[in-house]
């Protein structure tokens, strides 16, 4: 299972929040960058971060190295990123409007800025951004994405907003069309600007499409627990990815109570052989990885480790 | 000479007669066009949530100019059926 993984060169890990999506996600990029030694940039797109927590050092926004070697992390900051956009475009267009102009256009972007989804839009911005400026540094990009219900929206942009933009493309098109006929002078369509913004991001979205649905470079994973609301969601969220054709390769049964844990979890460990059941149809077809509940807390690099071993001797 | 002269008022005519109510017929409807399109790209801005929001930020400088009236426009939709009744010119 792990060499069918290892040809990947886009993996994201998903489930519900609480999982151990975080984990799962350093375990793996310490795996393949300690045992494989690949180049490994791990990426969270979580607004919650908790990477930092994990390798028990700051990480932040930018690229950092945590065995200064060949695992490097990133925690995507959505709002630093939206101020960047936001900065960008004032800065382009600053010369050539008065001040009166620019206060109404800070009113203007200050509402779209603050929208439903511009939050989403500034992680999926920054991940087309990662995808075009690391993928040839970087053997495997591995992302830490946020609990299901943020990701499944953030990876639907491209299929969603592509085709409102392709909308717009149109909308604009005949308007310029219709302007040059008017005019009588050759058709201009190539040289309005708007339309040059428009398909500059419709472009964007594309790229990004392709690499989240080509089954040769990209997998989604989901991590859960075997109990009854984790899993009904992973069920949901699988169909949903699916529809966007998505590949999703496998799933991660995360803290599986041991048989010998005790009279006291009888109880639980006979539920939780019948959701790994479940899980295991479900997947019938991929790969599954079954990880122990550990005596500890996964923190820090040593007990990564540890865990990396567990997940070596199981995959 | 005669010819050249009866072509030139004969265009004159036509264009005057036609082209000039032809083009504007047109230019109403790329004013319209225009208006249809600002609302996919800016609903945001009075109340109608828009997926694509976040991307037309980098719009708004290019339409910077005609922002203003647009969102006049559309708040008083008496004024915009005035309007629209105004270019057939049966209406005070």
């Amino acid at each position: 299972m792990l060499e069918r993984l290892l040809t990947k060169k886009y993996i994201f890990f998903g489930g519900k929040g609480g999982v151990g999506k975080t984990t799962v996600s350093a375990a793996f990029s310490v795996l393949f960058s300690e045992r494989y030694g690949k180049n490994i940039l791990l990426v969270s797109t979580d607004p919650a971060h908790s990477l930092s927590d994990i390798f028990e050092m700051e990480i932040g926004s930018g690229i950092k190295s945590i065995n200064g070697k060949n695992l490097y992390a990133m925690e995507i900051d959505p709002e630093e990123e939206s101020k960047k956009y936001i900065k960008g475009i004032i800065k382009k267009f600053k010369k050539a409007f008065s001040p009166v102009i620019l206060d109404e256009l800070k009113r203007q972007i200050e509402v779209a800025y603050n929208s439903p989804g511009a939050e989403e839009a500034a992680v999926f911005d920054k991940f087309v951004e990662i995808v075009e400026d690391y993928s040839k540094e970087f053997d495997m990009i591995i992302f830490d994405t946020a609990p299901t219900g943020h990701t499944l929206r953030l990876l639907s942009l491209p299929e969603l907003l592509g085709a409102w933009i392709e909308e717009l493309v149109k909308k604009r098109k005949k308007i310029v069309d219709a302007i040059s006929m008017l005019d009588e002078k050759d058709s201009q369509s190539e040289q309005d600007p708007i339309l040059e913004v428009l398909r500059k991001r419709k472009h964007k979205l594309e790229v990004a499409r392709d690499i989240l649905i080509n089954h040769d470079f990209t997998s989604f994973i989901f991590v859960l627990t075997a109990e009854k609301l984790p899993v009904y969601e992973t069920q949901k969220a699988k169909r949903i990815l699916e529809s966007y054709n998505i590949p999703v390769d496998g799933v991660v049964i995360n803290r599986l109570f041991p048989k010998e844990a005790g009279a006291f979890f009888g109880e639980k460990i006979r539920l939780q052989n019948i959701y790994v059941q479940k899980i295991k149809e479900m997947f019938s077809n991929k790969f599954v990885l079954e990880v122990p509940f550990l005596p500890y807390e996964v923190v820090g690099f040593s007990r990564l480790r540890r865990l990396v071993g567990l997940i070596e001797k199981e995959g | 000479m005669m010819w050249k002269y009866i072509k030139n008022i004969l265009k004159e005519f036509s264009d005057g007669a036609f082209k000039a109510m032809v083009s504007e017929k047109m230019r109403g409807d790329i004013y319209e066009l225009e208006d249809i399109f600002m609302l996919l790209c800016f609903s945001e801005l009075i109340g109608i949530p828009n997926p694509v929001s976040y991307y037309t930020i980098e719009l708004i400088p290019l339409v910077a100019h005609r922002l203003p009236s647009w969102e006049k426009r559309l708040r008083d939709y008496r004024d915009m059926t005035n309007k629209k009744l105004s270019r057939y010119e049966f209406c005070c």
